[in-house]
């Protein structure tokens, strides 16, 4: 019952880094940018979910296409006044302004919020559903659910809607895709919104779970980067994949050998795998989708 | 008349200008060679972690710190000689830490630097100080190593970890024991830490001095604090099946702990806090009714502190700034404040007016001062006494024990510094 519970917890886990891990997925894949500010931007979102909730008193889950939206207009005005900007330019320049946005961010959710831990509070939230002898929250579960959810409208979006097709074209052949008539400078920009967009899903989901303060993006934001070179950059459902066998791996080392070495052994496994299968765990590298 | 005029403003200016030299050069004097010979003021550079992920703790504490000392000026100053106060931000990074007090020693010529709330972080201050022949005046850091031996440059007002252990073991030994029925040497102890310099010194404290009692230790886990999810840490203690927990977080990983027993139904007769178990960020997250019973070990939370017992100096002081403290930040004075407000007061009330009357204030003179501090139990605001060792560490200090009651962490044992008496056993958790 140990083990189960153990894989349980990293199940949901790893629910958490996919939800984080797709939008840098996207944006990578597309856009073709080392998103440092990633994580940043997840904070962001947590700080809105916060002010949604403490000040106009709405369910914090309920906050989502509001915050949805507006992670997704931060996330077009960014590409369009920053990243564009920069895209035709050395990957240094590329890494630094993203880094350096995400510095910005970080520090201006301080100013702003201060470096207290908030929370949000949802009452069926943190209630425990027993699975025979496997104990997880309502909100854990609320997070896979909402985790597989958005990986089936981000694939069905990438293949069933024209936007979708346009972006896949301009992240495989952009080229191509701009004589084919496809504008690649907006295709860029949707994706990055879509990409930050996502960060917004994720901070919903996550935001019953964890305390919210200036820094938290940065552990899930490595872990991130972690998630999408390991699933094949720019594969969605490789990198919810992975994001899973990662979460499961680190709950149950942690669980039955060691709690303190556990992240190493991610990191340990993390670069065991880019020697012996540099394309990722599924061999897919830079498509979307 | 507008040449008369021109006249007239050039002398002003030339007085102006003179005074502005005489005033520069007094002040100049005072940087370099600390107060004395009729200087005006005793410069003390505060730096705490006010930003970054120690912010919300180590705020309070420096926010204790600045209410003593501008108490202080409002008495007059010590001894007549008023304080100049310096804020510095250590922005939660050992690193920046030992760059801002440099600054503060080079550009704002301090004679004292008072913080530092982590053991980390007190590790990178250190060094400086003792370099620059500058005090630090510790009121947050438990961890024993924090100074060098042989730096004399370094006091520390409240108890190292050491304190933590002998508090939680006494407390098992005194009130625990009878109610568990068993004798100390059969109650199942669990102890889980955070990593850090802080976690670990007090999860070691506990196993050394543990032996000396028998201590029936049937798991010990440390985990760092930046972890995603503490399940694995609740699955591992709750195979081992303890009577007790004694677990030291950081503010971060408390309320993940604290949800993840929730979530596997760990329930224990008993569970002694520190740090992240004080914190208002805890009470937020759980209510009243989700964290009643939970004990935690520390200096006192002030705020819930019988000030009954102690000396008349250290009373009014402490039942003035306390009401102060909540009413300006909006909170209690709890833990961390409460070790701004006694560190702050020893400085102020006990070490500088010997300093001063020594003729200068230097590091080596509030050295020299504080080496003769002799405060009898109940004469600081946090209900200890102090006096220092050799190695700058107050052997009169002491942690206690206190207790979520109605939302509200309680001091309830020792007796004497008790708001109210432990309550037993702890609610498990179908009954939250």
């Amino acid at each position: 019952m140990q083990l189960a519970s153990a894989a349980a917890s990293g199940i949901a886990l790893g629910a958490i880094y996919a939800l984080v891990a797709a939008g840098l997925n996207l944006i990578f894949g597309v856009v073709k940018i080392i998103n440092f500010a990633q994580g940043a931007m997840l904070t962001v979102a947590l700080y809105g979910v916060y002010l949604l909730d403490t000040h106009l008193g709405i369910n914090p889950y309920l906050t989502l296409p509001v915050v949805v939206v507006a992670m997704g207009a931060l996330g077009y005005v960014v590409h369009i006044g920053l990243i564009d900007r920069v895209l035709g330019k050395e990957r240094a320049s590329q890494l630094l302004i993203t880094f350096g946005l995400a510095m910005a961010l970080k520090n201006a959710c301080l100013a702003v919020f201060g470096a207290d831990h908030l929370s949000v509070t949802v009452a069926f939230g943190s209630r425990v559903v027993d699975l025979g002898g496997v104990r997880v929250t309502v909100a854990s579960l609320i997070a896979l659910g909402g985790a597989a959810l958005t990986m089936a409208f981000l694939y069905g979006f990438l293949h069933r809607t024209r936007a979708g097709t346009a972006i896949r074209a301009v992240a495989q052949q952009p080229d191509s895709a701009r004589l084919a008539g496809i504008n690649a400078r907006q295709m860029y920009a949707l994706a990055f919104a879509i990409g930050t967009a996502l960060a917004g899903v994720a901070a919903v989901l996550m935001s019953p779970i964890y305390a919210i303060e200036p820094d938290i993006g940065d552990a899930f934001g490595v872990m991130a980067f972690i998630v999408v070179i390991l699933g094949g950059l720019g594969s969605v459902f490789g990198a919810a994949a992975t994001a899973l066998l990662i979460g499961v791996a680190q709950s149950v080392f942690a669980t039955m050998i060691n709690v303190q070495m556990s992240t190493a052994f991610v990191f340990l496994v993390f670069i065991v795998l880019m020697i012996v299968r540099p394309n990722g765990l599924f061999g897919r590298t830079t498509r979307v989708a | 008349m507008a040449a008369r005029r021109a006249g007239t403003f050039r002398r002003r200016f030339g007085v102006a200008l003179g005074a502005a030299a005489l005033a520069a050069g007094s002040l100049a004097g005072c940087g370099q060679s600390g107060t004395g010979g009729g200087t005006p003021e005793i410069r003390i550079g505060l730096l705490f972690p006010t930003t970054g992920g120690m912010a919300s703790l180590g705020t309070d504490q420096s926010n204790g710190v600045k209410l003593v000392l501008e108490w202080a000026n409002a008495h007059g100053g010590v001894s007549g000689t008023k304080i100049k106060i310096f804020e510095g931000d250590s922005q939660s990074n050992p690193g920046v830490a030992a760059t801002v007090a440099q600054r503060m020693i080079d550009q704002n010529q301090v004679q004292v630097i008072v913080g530092s709330y982590a053991s980390g972080i007190a590790q990178a201050i250190a060094p400086v100080a003792q370099r620059n022949r500058v005090v630090l005046w510790e009121v947050g850091a438990v961890a024993p190593t924090v100074a060098q031996a042989g730096d004399r440059y370094f006091v520390r007002t409240v108890g190292a970890s050491t304190t933590y252990a002998a508090a939680d073991l006494d407390f098992l030994d005194g009130f625990l024991a009878a109610k568990l029925g068993k004798p100390i040497d059969q109650i199942r102890v669990a102890i889980a830490h955070e990593d850090g310099p802080f976690g670990t010194s007090v999860g070691q404290a506990l196993v050394a001095q543990g032996k000396a009692k028998n201590l029936n230790v049937v798991a010990q886990e440390a985990y760092p604090e930046t972890s995603a999810d503490l399940t694995p840490v609740v699955l591992r203690l709750k195979a081992t099946n303890p009577d007790v927990l004694l677990i030291s977080p950081l503010v971060a990983s408390t309320p993940l702990f604290w949800q993840a027993a929730r979530t596997q139904n760990f329930n224990v007769k008993a569970i002694i806090g520190s740090a992240g178990f004080s914190s208002s960020t805890f009470v937020k997250k759980f209510g009243a009714k989700g964290v009643e019973g939970v004990y935690d070990v520390e200096p006192p939370a002030v705020a819930h502190m019988n000030s009954a017992n102690l000396t008349a100096d250290a009373k009014q002081l402490l039942d003035e700034l306390r009401t102060q403290f909540t009413s300006t930040f909006g909170h209690d004075c709890l833990v961390h404040c409460g070790d701004g407000l006694g560190g702050g007061y020893i400085l102020v009330k006990d070490v500088l007016p010997r300093a001063v009357a020594a003729g200068a204030v230097t590091g080596d003179s509030i050295r020299a001062a504080a080496a003769k501090t002799d405060i009898a139990a109940g004469g600081t605001p946090q209900g200890f006494g102090a006096k220092f060792s050799d190695s700058g560490e107050n052997e009169r200090a002491r942690s206690v024990i206190m207790q979520w009651q109605n939302g509200a962490l309680v001091v309830v044992y020792p007796k004497e510094l008790a708001m109210a008496d432990p309550v037993y056993p702890m609610p498990t958790w179908d009954q939250r």
